[in-house]
C-alpha cells in the first residue's frame, strides 16, 4: 500500500516541524470523519449555549422514554458501525501512540470520573422543585425530550467517533496484508508487512 | 490496583462510610457509585501509566505488566485476554447497546 505523499514543510525544526508536519496532515482523507465531527460539534455547543442560556430546568415537561427501539437508536447503532468502516481508510502506524494520547485519554478518564461524581452526589441530594442541581442524566433525558433532533445528532456523532476509535486496528490489516503477500509467495520479511517480527508473533493488540 | 480501587470505593459505599449525601443508602446512589468507582479505577491506573511514560518507562505500563506477569490470574486468562484483544470493537458495540437500552429504560433516579 502506497503512502500519500507528505507536504513539504520546511519551517521549524525538531518538534515544531513534527507538529507542523501533523497539523498539516489533517487535509488528508481519513482525517475527515474526526475533524468534521469535531467542527460540527463545537458549532453545535455555542449555539445550544446563544439558546438556552438562563433556561429554568422547571420547563421540561414529559421525561416518559418511548416503549420500542427507533430509528433513532439504530441510526446511532449505524453510526457506530460507519465508524468503523471510517477507520479502516486510513493505514496507521506501529509506532506507540505518544505521550499526549495517552495524557488526552488520562484526561478524558479524570472528566468521566467527576461527571460520575457529581451524578451521584445529585441522586444522594434530591432536589425538591427543580430549582437545585439535578443529575446530569436528567439533564440529558430533558434536552432529549424538548429537542430530540439535535440530541440525536450529538449521539450519532459520538457514535461515529467512538467506533472509528474502537475499529481502527492498522496493524491488524497489515498482518492480514502480510499473510496475503506470503501465500502468494512473497518473501517473509518485515518488508512484506510492515511489521517487526517480534510484534508479528505476538499479535495484532 | 484497577481492581483494588473498584473493590475498596465499592465496600466503603455499602459501609455508608462514603458521605454522598442524605439519600446515600438509596439503591441508586450505589449503582451510580459503583460507575464512579470503576471510573476512578480507569483513572488511577492511567494515570501511573503516563506518570511511567514520561518518565520513559513504558514497558512498565499495566498492559506490558500483564504480558508479562505469570501470576495466577495472567496464567488461568490468556485465552479471555486474547479474545478481548482480538474483538474489542464487538465489545464497544455490545456496550453501546446494552448502554442504551440501561440508560433508556431502566436508569430512572
Amino acid at each position: 500500500m502506497t503512502r500519500p505523499p507528505r507536504p513539504n514543510l520546511t519551517l521549524g525544526t525538531g518538534n515544531g516541524r513534527r507538529a507542523l508536519r501533523k497539523l498539516a496532515n489533517v487535509r488528508q482523507a481519513h482525517y475527515a470523519t474526526p475533524v468534521g465531527a469535531a467542527a460540527l460539534l463545537t458549532v453545535l455547543l455555542g449555539a445550544a449555549v446563544l439558546r438556552f442560556h438562563g433556561t429554568p430546568v422547571s420547563s421540561c415537561q414529559s421525561l416518559r422514554p418511548d416503549a420500542w427501539p427507533t430509528a433513532a437508536f439504530v441510526a446511532i447503532v449505524s453510526a457506530f458501525l460507519l465508524g468503523g468502516v471510517t477507520g479502516k481508510l486510513h493505514p496507521g502506524s506501529d509506532a506507540s501512540p505518544g505521550i499526549w494520547t495517552h495524557a488526552a485519554l488520562t484526561l478524558f478518564a479524570a472528566v468521566v470520573a467527576v461527571v460520575w461524581g457529581y451524578e451521584t452526589w445529585a441522586i444522594a441530594n434530591p432536589s425538591q422543585n427543580h430549582v437545585d442541581p439535578q443529575p446530569i442524566t436528567f439533564y440529558v433525558m430533558c434536552v432529549r425530550s424538548n429537542e430530540s433532533d439535535w440530541t440525536l445528532f450529538v449521539f450519532v456523532m459520538a457514535a461515529l467517533l467512538v467506533g472509528r476509535w474502537l475499529w481502527h486496528r492498522p496493524r491488524a490489516a497489515r498482518l492480514r496484508a502480510g499473510a496475503a503477500d506470503r501465500s502468494h509467495g512473497a518473501p517473509k520479511t518485515s518488508e512484506a508487512t510492515g511489521v517487526k517480527p517480534r510484534e508479528e508473533a505476538r499479535g495484532p493488540s | 490496583m484497577a481492581v483494588l480501587v473498584f473493590i475498596a470505593g465499592n465496600a466503603a459505599d455499602l459501609m455508608n462510610w462514603v458521605p454522598w449525601g442524605p439519600n446515600r443508602a438509596s439503591g441508586w446512589v450505589h449503582a451510580s457509585a459503583a460507575a464512579f468507582w470503576l471510573a476512578a479505577a480507569v483513572l488511577v491506573v492511567a494515570t501511573v501509566d503516563l506518570y511511567r511514560l514520561v518518565h520513559s518507562r513504558a514497558d512498565d505500563s499495566a498492559g506490558g505488566q500483564l504480558r508479562r506477569s505469570d501470576g495466577p490470574i495472567s496464567r488461568r486468562t490468556p485465552a479471555i485476554r486474547a479474545w478481548v484483544r482480538h474483538n474489542h470493537a464487538l465489545l464497544g458495540a455490545v456496550g453501546l447497546i446494552v448502554g442504551g437500552v440501561v440508560g433508556h429504560f431502566i436508569w430512572k433516579p
